[in-house]
């Protein structure tokens, strides 16, 4: 996951070099991307304790979170391909500001949500600090390290 | 807890007409719907333990994460330079029923200027201490709850589908346009704005000729000056009048002076009354060590006879106006201004601020001569005349500005001035906190029903707009953005638009790198310049809608 965040945050930078008028708004995307890479590291550190129904669950919502980012970022690539000149690309980017966006507006959403259940899994932890000796998700791992 | 659930479930609720037909939202759906049964569960498992046992200290790294999904954590690449984090004390404090906004404000002034630590309770006499209880319960007491888990479990296993990325993908046939909902929600958060701002025009009716006219004799610009000779106040606005030496320069002390009675305690309990008197003792006492008189102060025509000049005050060294601390500066000089949009003249002459002199000035002569200027804060200015304007601010010898001939300056000598104190303040005005949070504000917008959802939680937008920052930081940052929100209102005719405002004003502002461009923080200033412009135009009423509006 944070290989693809990386990526398609290099291809943003690419692109605006290219076409400046899209800044504003890959700027934001770009923020988005930043903001995404921390709550995946931070769910990463700690998967061990998520509770066992959340830790069964979360691997398929990041798979789905990496589809999104690589479709943004073959988005982008298909803009800045290289035989295209620079008024060209400014059209496209054009044409594809609002399917951008909705790609945008999908991943804010899954961003937040993962933000969400850090929160309610510290909140979880320190209500039961004990329950973090179980170790439940010993019975269902949680494995982001392969999204 | 019962916040994040909240969260969960408005998140929930937001999505759900999306999810009928994008594949991924459905899945996303499914997993809000898992955190908000674990959250409920946990919600209630906690309610139901015993005191000591809830909201044990915890050594999670995510404990080190923002508290909710809106803060954004400080790191070393702060642009700020800022080494660490820095979390500001959160203060949430709900509208009580039949509170007026104006007053739940100057609360939160108050609240912000009382002492950061509490005062020590005295020591409980040997009669009423209670003999110890061991409160720490078994652990068989405590409830299991891999029990509720295991059913939501199985369900999840047997609800949940794999969906392959790419196929989940092309499900997504359309989805709701941007600017609908943006407009949308823009619409209904605007209607529960009420937080007071700084109401610049006010009813009076500037009167610069006339007022120039009863000015003492000197014509030009710089010249010493008895101060008693001088008849009133310099200024085009008949109501910014002259503070009192004898009160306190903080926003609790515009409340004290409408009181008949010294010392009377206002509506906020006794405990904290006796806060700010020992606050305000401490200050003066300070203040008298550091000096006995205050030459720059604007005094008022009749002094008291107990305390009689040694000196006059224009033979005395200048005090620093400029690169010095806020209230420092309004210590020396500093101007009275109307705050608030209170229907009642009796709510007007209560909701008034110190302010800076002069950027107070400046603000009043740009909102009379220059919000239709064209390129008003977007070009500098002649850097001769800035500095005479900025050598008349500074000068005893023309009472720190209350002396002071416009017709020789241009709006943009104002505009720059402005900026320029800004930036030589010690700290900036707006901290990295505030601004990362207009940063995450402005995104939040974009997500439909998460300002719907923090409007019913009672989170005003203004109270988190402003968080971490008091006093006469908030007045003057209240009266900079109502400037800034009504030249946004004119762009058609300025050409600053609240993008082109934020991108000039935002390094003064938050104090950013000469070399550095920060383009989040720009966009979160100029949400928030929009966001006050709205308010604006709607708080004055008539039924426009503001041209800065999203």
């Amino acid at each position: 996951m944070s290989n693809a965040i990386a990526k398609t945050s290099s291809s943003i930078s690419q692109f605006v070099q290219q076409v400046p008028e899209s800044r504003s708004e890959l700027d934001i995307i770009s923020g988005e991307l930043h903001s995404l890479d921390e709550v995946v590291e931070l769910v990463k550190d700690n998967a061990s304790l998520f509770p066992p129904h959340l830790a069964n669950k979360t691997p398929a919502v990041l798979e789905t979170c990496l589809a999104i980012l690589n479709e943004l970022e073959g988005c982008i690539s298909v803009l800045d391909r290289s035989s295209a000149s620079r008024v060209d690309k400014e059209s496209r980017w054009l044409a594809s500001r609002n399917h951008i966006a909705k790609l945008r507006w999908t991943l804010e959403g899954y961003k937040y949500t993962l933000w969400l259940a850090v929160d309610l899994v510290a909140l979880w932890v320190a209500t039961f600090p004990a329950l973090r000796q179980l170790q439940v998700n010993e019975k269902y791992p949680l494995d982001v390290n392969n999204c | 807890m019962a916040k994040v659930v909240g969260e969960i479930q408005a998140l929930t609720e937001s999505l759900e007409e999306e999810a009928r037909q994008n594949g991924a939202v459905a899945h996303l759906q499914q997993y809000l719907h898992a955190l908000h049964i674990h959250g409920i569960t946990t919600a209630h498992v906690e309610v139901n333990q015993p005191p000591n046992r809830r909201r044990a200290p915890s050594s999670l790294t995510c404990s080190d994460a923002p508290d909710s999904a809106i803060e954004l954590s400080d790191d070393q690449t702060s642009p700020f330079g800022t080494t660490g984090a820095h979390k500001q004390p959160r203060v949430i404090v709900p509208a009580a029923v039949g509170t007026s906004l104006d007053e739940v404000d100057e609360l939160l002034d108050e609240l912000g200027e009382m002492p950061g630590e509490a005062p020590v309770p005295p020591p409980r006499s040997s009669a009423r201490r209670a003999p110890s209880v061991n409160l720490n319960p078994s652990h068989d007491r405590r409830p299991s709850t891999s029990g509720s888990y295991s059913v939501s479990i199985s369900s999840g296993n047997k609800s949940m589908t794999h969906h392959s990325p790419q196929s989940s993908w092309h499900r997504i046939s359309h989805m709701r346009s941007w600017s609908r909902t943006r407009s949308e929600t823009q619409e209904s958060i605007c209607e529960g704005y009420s937080t007071p701002g700084t109401d610049i025009s006010t009813s009076s009716d500037p009167q610069p000729d006339s007022v120039e006219r009863k000015r003492p004799d000197s014509e030009t610009i710089g010249q010493p000056f008895d101060f008693a000779r001088l008849s009133g106040w310099e200024n085009p606005r008949s109501q910014v009048p002259v503070p009192d030496m004898t009160r306190p320069s903080t926003s609790s002390s515009s409340m004290t002076s409408q009181s008949a009675v010294p010392g009377t305690v206002r509506r906020s309990s006794s405990r904290l009354s006796t806060a700010l008197k020992g606050l305000r003792i401490g200050r003066r006492s300070s203040s008298r060590a550091r000096d006995e008189r205050e030459p720059g102060r604007m005094e008022p025509q009749s002094q008291p006879e107990s305390e009689p000049r040694s000196e006059p005050a224009y033979l005395e060294a200048p005090r620093a106006v400029f690169g010095v601390p806020l209230t420092e500066s309004m210590q020396v000089a500093k101007g009275i201004g109307q705050d608030g949009y209170g229907s009642t003249e009796s709510r007007k002459a209560n909701n008034t601020r110190g302010y800076p002199l002069s950027v107070l000035r400046c603000v009043y002569f740009i909102q009379e001569r220059g919000i239709q200027t064209p390129h008003i804060f977007g070009q500098d200015a002649d850097h001769i005349l800035l500095a005479k304007l900025k050598e008349i601010f500074s000068s005893v010898d023309t009472g720190y500005g209350k002396i002071l001939d416009w017709d020789h300056f241009t709006v943009h000598e104002a505009a720059n001035l402005i900026l320029q104190f800004l930036s030589e303040l010690p700290t900036p005005l707006v901290p990295p906190t505030a601004a990362k949070r207009w940063v995450s504000l402005s995104r939040q917008a974009t997500i439909s029903g998460s300002m719907a959802m923090r409007l019913d939680q009672g989170i005003d937008f203004w109270e988190e707009a402003f968080l971490g920052i008091h006093g006469p930081s908030r007045a003057l940052l209240r009266l900079l953005l109502n400037l800034w929100g009504v030249i946004a209102d004119m762009a058609e005719f300025n050409d600053m638009t609240a993008e082109r405002l934020a991108g000039r004003v935002m390094r003064p502002l938050m104090h950013l790198p000469a070399a550095r461009f920060d383009t989040d923080l720009m966009l979160g200033l100029a949400f928030v310049i929009r966001r006050r412009s709205e308010y604006q135009v709607k708080a004055k009423g008539g039924g426009r809608r503001s041209n800065a509006a999203f």
